[in-house]
């Protein structure tokens, strides 16, 4: 019976393992380009990534997105997430969930940048109702990177929400009702620490999300907002591969820590 | 169906612990061949692991499962040849009756026409025809429960396990399956066991009753053995109600042996097997059902009665319960049938005298 | 305000907020959509005129036509290695527990969420170092990759969700392991499956974080090339049409979902 797992091993073995062993193994090494003394292994892509401020600016950069990110779709989905765990006929509300999710990240983004625009549909309107006279910049700055960023992972923190508060017996609020709590009262004392664990999920969840996303950056993001998962792709781009190694090296050890915690927090609720 | 030669099952020292909880524990026993047996207790008490030990569904870690003189330990599930319905009967939600039903034959690969003409044999037996078409999710409790029946029996197997298979049933349908299940297993003259937790429907149904509690079998017996002479404190209490009263051994007189009660009464109680009486003076539970206490106001030897008051009379129709306390505190029911006018001296507060025949009471173990 | 008001106000307020919610997340699409019927050469919204010009120009345009026939093709294959691959996984993982059960499933489904960008680096030094090259094949194998977690995630909640009385009953009629699987188990996995293939076949359909490294001048596929004219700040309107294309071939196949699987069942944490 374990031989079934065989065939999925040996091929996460050879494709996901080991190209990330490669990665790490270049992330030691200067760019062949160099020269000679490239042929030796090193720390200088640690030491210029830790060393130079600019470095750990994008870092802190893409943590604050994802931290900003995150709470934003936490407050912003946490009604809609309440809504879904209470109807019960639910099939259009999840399809209009899911729908964004499914048609894909570029063409969203494209999307936006259509709204967003100098001469898009958003400048457009407010010139002409006449809130503004010079088109607002929504796009190509740090405002259009977390519009665009929240949108795409929003259906992924309701979701999570969701599926939690679902698990609070509606009777709880109920009884608190009854006793006189109104519904900030019930929402403060009985629903939010109720779905705390769930509210840890999706917060991991969309973060690691968050901080590992770079489409939405590179599409509605200017010269100014540079964050890790950008700056890995341009470094390749430029052919710095074995810089972007270690850029990557970095990213993924990040995203490891956050993917043991996110399995202790399921260890803790049961079985996923 | 086909007469066929009845098997006999034997458990020999069947064990098995799931971590620190101890499923079975050295359980033996044997079912004779058409009999039908119940493996009756509480739950946890280990009655469906045995069951499923002996289908082969779990792994015993001692012991040997047993038909005829083979061992089937090592014999794996698909090949052993038993039948099984449990309790939610495990219909097969993707095929419809006709399908279900034939599942087995199929598997055996049979020529087409023979499972045809046994599926419906097997239908008819349990009386359900015209609704081949339907799906599981279609039929009623009660129908689904045949058709695992007719599923079940169709491959004709050596040995019947049902695990609680009317637990799900409503009462007047459950009483009439009953009746049904038993007739079926008399006439085709399978060997049976049949785990349940409603000792009524043991004691309706089986053959022997085998009963458990804490993966320890208690005792072996017709239904009537069971009742009348339980040997242990849990038996007598787990089967219809009982009184147990303190006392000691107070001598012998000829075949029954004389218990003090209350310090003062001197009652018989039957002499347990193997016709040991324990030393004078031992403390000992006697056990006496409530049908067989005898309430008088007065009785002609008073010193061979036990005097109580009459707390309570409880009229349930049939019969009247009588709630009594002894002078020592000890808590005791009596029932009368309803076959006359109540007797007038019986009212709550009433002095009495209770009393009962010799071998209406038992000594426990 | 009257009573019904003050009494369902919070509720009624619950609603318009989430309709506004909806709104937000359905507009970039809508909108998308809406700028391939415009007229006007330049993607506005809303658009000005209506014309399906831009429909005839992204199907005759070799690049778009290309882009989407490969990428067609690598999602059907896709699926079907994730089936291969998820099927056998999702059965051995099953229902008992095992030591390192946990940790395996753990490994099998992270690349769920590990950040596409550091798969997609990856696998390009990978198939650079050893030799292989940016091929075709390199890329089918990387989107198996990120796609047959979704199938494996599906049918292991089906899985664990049937009853296992009905392999017992069969095993218990005659039936061989093997049997019992064929004739019982594997007909009830079928909602995961189909399920987990829909989603494995999307993802590949709609990757870019991991293709945009491993694609080439002659296998390109279709977000990734709708990428790039973006990112050259190309706003054309046959971008749009190309947009809604992909649009309509998704929905329906989400709808899909919903038919065999149910959409409503896929609330469950992790996305």
């Amino acid at each position: 019976m374990v031989f079934c797992l065989i065939p999925i091993l040996v091929f996460l073995l050879a494709f996901f393992v080991l190209p990330f062993g490669v990665m790490l193994y270049q992330s030691f090494y200067l760019s062949p380009l160099l020269g000679p003394e490239s042929s030796l292994p090193t720390l200088a892509n640690y030491i210029k990534l830790f060393g130079d401020a600019f470095y750990l600016k994008v870092v802190l950069q893409t943590l604050a997105l994802g931290v900003v990110v995150t709470l934003l779709a936490l407050i912003i989905a946490y009604p809609v997430a309440y809504l879904l765990a209470r109807t019960r006929s639910r099939q259009l509300l999840v399809f209009l969930i899911i729908s964004p999710l499914v048609v894909g990240i570029v063409i969203r983004s494209y999307g936006w940048m259509v709204l967003l625009g100098r001469a898009g549909t958003v400048n457009t309107f407010l010139q002409a109702i006449g809130v503004i006279e010079h088109p607002l910049a929504l796009m190509y700055n740090w405002f259009g990177v977390t519009v665009a960023l929240t949108h795409v992972l929003l259906p992924y923190m309701i979701l999570a929400l969701a599926s939690v508060i679902e698990g609070i017996p509606e009777s709880l609020e109920d009884a608190a009702a009854v006793l006189g709590a109104g519904w900030w009262a019930r929402f403060r004392h009985v629903l939010f620490p109720l779905s705390l664990e769930g509210v840890g999920a999706g917060v991991t969840l969309v973060f690691m999300l968050a901080i590992g996303s770079f489409v939405s950056v590179l599409l509605l993001g200017g010269s100014d907002t540079l964050i890790l998962p950008l700056l890995i792709y341009q470094q390749v781009i430029l052919i710095n591969n074995n810089f972007a190694a270690a850029l990557g090296v970095y990213l993924l050890v990040i995203s490891i820590a956050l993917l043991y915690v996110q399995a202790c927090a399921f260890r803790i609720r049961g079985a996923a | 169906m086909s007469t066929r030669r009845s098997v006999e099952v034997e458990v020999r020292e069947l064990h098995k612990r799931y971590g620190a909880v101890v499923a079975i524990e050295s359980l033996n026993l044997r079912i004779g061949p058409g009999e039908l047996v119940s493996l009756l207790g509480p739950s946890g008490c280990g009655k469906t692991t045995t069951l499923r030990a002996i289908a082969g569904l779990v792994q015993p870690d001692a012991g040997e499962v047993m038909v005829g003189r083979r061992v089937l330990n090592d014999v794996p599930v698909h090949r052993r040849g038993f039948g099984l319905v449990a309790q939610n009967y495990s219909l097969f939600p993707h095929m419809n009756v006709i399908e279900n039903v034939t599942f087995g034959l199929r598997m055996r690969r049979l020529p087409r026409a023979e499972i045809a003409r046994r599926a419906r044999e097997a239908l008819a037996m349990v009386q359900l025809t015209q609704i081949e078409d339907r799906y599981p999710s279609q039929l009623s409790g009660g129908q689904q429960q045949r058709v695992a029946l007719a599923r079940c029996l169709v491959v004709e197997p050596d040995v019947l396990l049902l695990d609680e298979p009317l637990g799900a049933l409503d009462k007047k349908l459950r009483e009439a399956m009953q009746v049904e299940l038993r007739s079926l297993q008399r006439q085709i003259g399978i060997t049976t066991i049949f785990v349940t937790h409603d000792q009524v429907e043991a004691l309706t149904l089986s053959d022997r009753i085998a009963v458990m509690h804490q993966g320890r079998l208690q005792q072996v017996g017709t239904p009537q053995e069971i009742y009348e002479s339980p040997r242990n404190r849990f038996v007598a209490d787990f089967i219809g109600v009982c009184n147990f009263l303190d006392c000691r051994v107070a001598g012998r007189d000829q075949s029954t042996v004389l218990l003090r009660l209350d310090d003062h009464a001197l009652l018989p109680a039957a002499i347990p097997p193997p016709a040991s009486v324990p030393p004078e003076g031992t403390r000992v539970v006697v056990a006496v059902r409530p049908e067989k206490l005898i309430i008088e106001a007065q009785t002609a030897a008073p010193e061979r009665a036990l005097h109580a008051r009459l707390e309570n009379l409880v009229y349930v129709g049939t019969a009247v319960h009588y709630h009594l306390r002894t002078k020592t505190g000890a808590r005791l029911v009596g029932y009368r049938q309803n076959n006359a006018a109540l007797p007038p001296h019986l009212y709550p507060g009433a002095e009495v005298q209770i009393s009962w025949e010799p071998d209406a009471a038992r000594l426990l173990e | 305000m009257t009573a019904w008001m003050r009494r369902n106000g919070a509720a009624l307020l619950l609603r318009l907020y989430c309709g506004a919610v909806l709104l937000f997340l359905s507009l970039p699409i809508i909108v998308a959509v809406g700028v391939a019927f415009g007229a006007d050469r330049i993607a506005r919204f809303p658009p000005a005129g209506f014309s399906l010009r831009w429909f005839a120009a992204a199907l005759t345009e070799q690049t778009f036509v290309g882009a989407l026939y490969t990428s067609l093709q690598l999602a059907a294959l896709t699926t079907l290695g994730s089936l291969l691959l998820g099927l056998p996984a999702a059965v051995a993982l099953g229902r008992r527990a095992f030591p390192g059960r946990a940790g395996l499933e753990t490994l099998l489904l992270s690349p769920l969420t590990m950040p596409g960008v550091l798969f997609g680096i990856s696998m390009l030094f990978f198939l650079g170092a050893s030799g292989l090259g940016l091929t075709w094949w390199g890329l089918l194998a990387a989107h198996v990759v990120i796609a047959t977690p979704y199938l494996l995630r599906t049918t292991l909640a089906v899985y664990r969700g049937l009853d296992p009385g009905l392999e017992e009953a069969a095993l218990v009629l005659g039936a061989s392991p093997l049997q019992a699987f064929r004739h019982v188990t594997l007909p009830l996995l079928r909602p995961g499956l189909a399920a987990g293939g829909l989603f494995a076949f999307l993802t590949s359909f709609d990757n870019v974080p991991v293709s945009i490294f491993l694609t080439t001048a002659h296998n390109n596929t279709l977000p990734v090339t709708i990428m790039s004219y973006l990112v050259n700040q190309d706003f054309d309107a046959t971008v749009g049409a190309i947009s809604a294309i992909q649009v309509a071939i998704v929905l329906v196949l989400l709808y899909l979902l919903d038919r065999i699987y149910g959409v409503a069942r896929l609330t469950s944490p992790g996305g």
